[in-house]
């Protein structure tokens, strides 16, 4: 599914990955922990090609095809799709102008005003959003959950292969969290080929949606790599401990 | 409510607006002056889609009147007048232009009786290499109070043209309420790779901002789609 090989990531002013790698396999479930400013939200806008970073080294490839050289939204036509840990608006663009044309870019024939209204319906209601959502302009108005509810609604509508979660539970409730889960993991159950990859400082959201493995990064690079108990070692002891933890350190 | 259609230069003319209108223009090259007076208590709701003009337009407003613009236009170099002599008279414009050549679009407004209202929206997009400014004036004389007067204006360059934006408040009167604001840029880079990341292209990320900016604030009424394919065909 997706490959990345000895990727460095810099900015102007400074490195930001260095020589990271990791391989996700279809329907497998990865989570990427660390703290603050270690270069995880960095590593989720470089797999779409954000013009903010120079990839300096290193190749990420899905399903075989290399993607530095592709654009940002054929990375996404492709099938990657990354929920963002802030959620801009966008003011007057609808959601149902946006949404549709999206959808509509990604098939060979445009979808029905029909089909479309009772695909966002259902997704709506699966995901206990408003009513009225179709003609609102991208998250105007809208609370920190409700925007983080919208791109999950985006995912469902937009059928990705590949899924980044960055942050997916800020700005989220106790009970949204729980309903957006739901709807993952009703997403994963029904495209058991899908991979997702969950960026987080907490190991909360893990409690829902359970990664095989969990990759700590610390300063740009993954220093260790376990299985679920890693995260909650991590919740227990912090990230100053990570030596002392179960889980593969890169190096040994 | 009365309706007027002009889509020939030669009907452009000197206007008295005596009841509630909603006029509708669709002109190209024409450049003329044209006084418009609105009746007491009356509204003006005008629609205009005009490429290629250098008009100068008058519009004097009597007390109670209100007159809403909404004008998408190609290459404008109009200088718009409004004069609100009445109490409560009140002027909403929503300016959303296009610009190929060099242009300056100029708006005075004059707020001269009290209890008076402006609120501006300035946008335009300038496509290619040349220059444009909105130069725009606010006066309120030193007698007169009680007067909100609101002003935006917005450029989004995408060539190498030189922009200007001159938002001018003249203001001899402290109890008042004025705001201008000005911006001289490109599109919201978040915006397109947010727009991207769901597999949208460029291009059609520019004509989905572009209408977003242009037409936001107007209410076309039926002439949406109409507009709307308007911008998207010249941007």
């Amino acid at each position: 599914m997706l490959s990345i090989k000895n990727l460095s990531v810099a900015t102007k002013e400074k490195e930001i990955l260095k020589n990271f790698s990791i391989d996700i396999n279809d329907g497998e479930i990865h989570a990427v922990m660390g703290p603050n400013g270690t270069g995880k939200s960095t590593l989720s806008k470089v797999i779409l090609g954000s013009n903010d970073y120079i990839v300096t080294s290193g190749d990420i490839t899905f399903n075989n095809e290399r993607l530095n050289d592709l654009t940002t939204d054929e990375r996404a036509k492709r099938g990657i799709f990354l929920s963002f840990q802030e959620p801009i608006s966008i003011e007057g663009v609808t959601n149902s102008e946006f949404l549709r044309t999206a959808i509509n870019e990604r098939r060979d024939t445009p979808i029905g005003l029909y089909e479309f209204i009772k695909e966002l319906d259902s997704a709506t209601s699966e995901l206990e959003m408003p009513d009225g959502l179709l003609h609102r302009a991208i998250n105007k108005g809208a609370s920190g959950g409700e925007r983080k509810k919208n791109e999950i609604l985006q995912m469902k509508l937009l059928k990705p292969k590949f899924i980044i979660l960055d942050e997916l539970d800020s700005g989220l409730d106790i009970d949204s969290l729980k309903i957006v889960c739901e709807n993952i993991n009703k997403y994963l159950q029904e495209n058991p080929k899908t991979s997702v990859l969950i960026i987080t400082h907490y190991p909360r959201i893990l409690e829902y949606i359970k990664p095989k493995y969990v990759h700590i990064l610390l300063n740009g690079q993954i220093v260790k790599t376990g299985g679920y108990e890693l995260a909650t070692e991590i919740e227990k002891n912090g990230y100053s401990k990570i030596n002392t933890m179960d889980g593969k350190l890169e190096n040994e | 409510m009365n309706k007027l259609f002009i889509d020939n230069v030669l009907d452009l003319e000197n206007v008295v607006i005596t009841e509630d209108t909603i006029l509708i223009e669709k002109l190209n090259d024409v450049s003329k002056d044209v006084h418009i007076y609105i009746d007491k208590n009356v509204c003006l709701y005008e629609i205009a889609i005009i490429k290629n003009s250098k008009n100068k337009i008058i519009y004097h407003l009597s007390q109670g009147s209100n007159v809403i613009i909404n004008k998408i236009a190609i290459d404008n170099s109009d200088t718009v007048y409004i004069y609100l002599d009445g109490e409560n008279a009140s002027v909403k414009i929503n300016n959303g232009l296009i610009n190929y050549y060099n242009n300056t679009y100029t708006l005075k407004i004059y707020h001269n009786e009290e209890k008076t209202t402006s609120n501006i929206v300035n946008h335009t997009i300038n496509v290619k290499d040349n220059d444009f400014t909105f130069d725009i004036d606010v006066i309120i004389p030193k007698d007169k109070e009680n007067i909100n007067s609101n002003q935006d204006n917005r450029i989004i360059n995408m060539g190498s043209g030189k922009n200007i934006i001159k938002p001018n408040l003249i203001v001899d009167n402290h109890n008042i309420t004025a705001n201008h604001s000005a911006y001289i840029g490109q599109f919201d880079k978040n915006s397109v790779f947010y727009l991207m990341t769901r597999g949208l292209s460029y291009e059609t990320i520019k004509d989905m901002l572009a209408v977003a900016f242009l037409l936001n604030d107007m209410d076309l009424q039926n002439l949406k789609d109409e507009v709307t394919a308007f911008v998207k065909n010249n941007i």
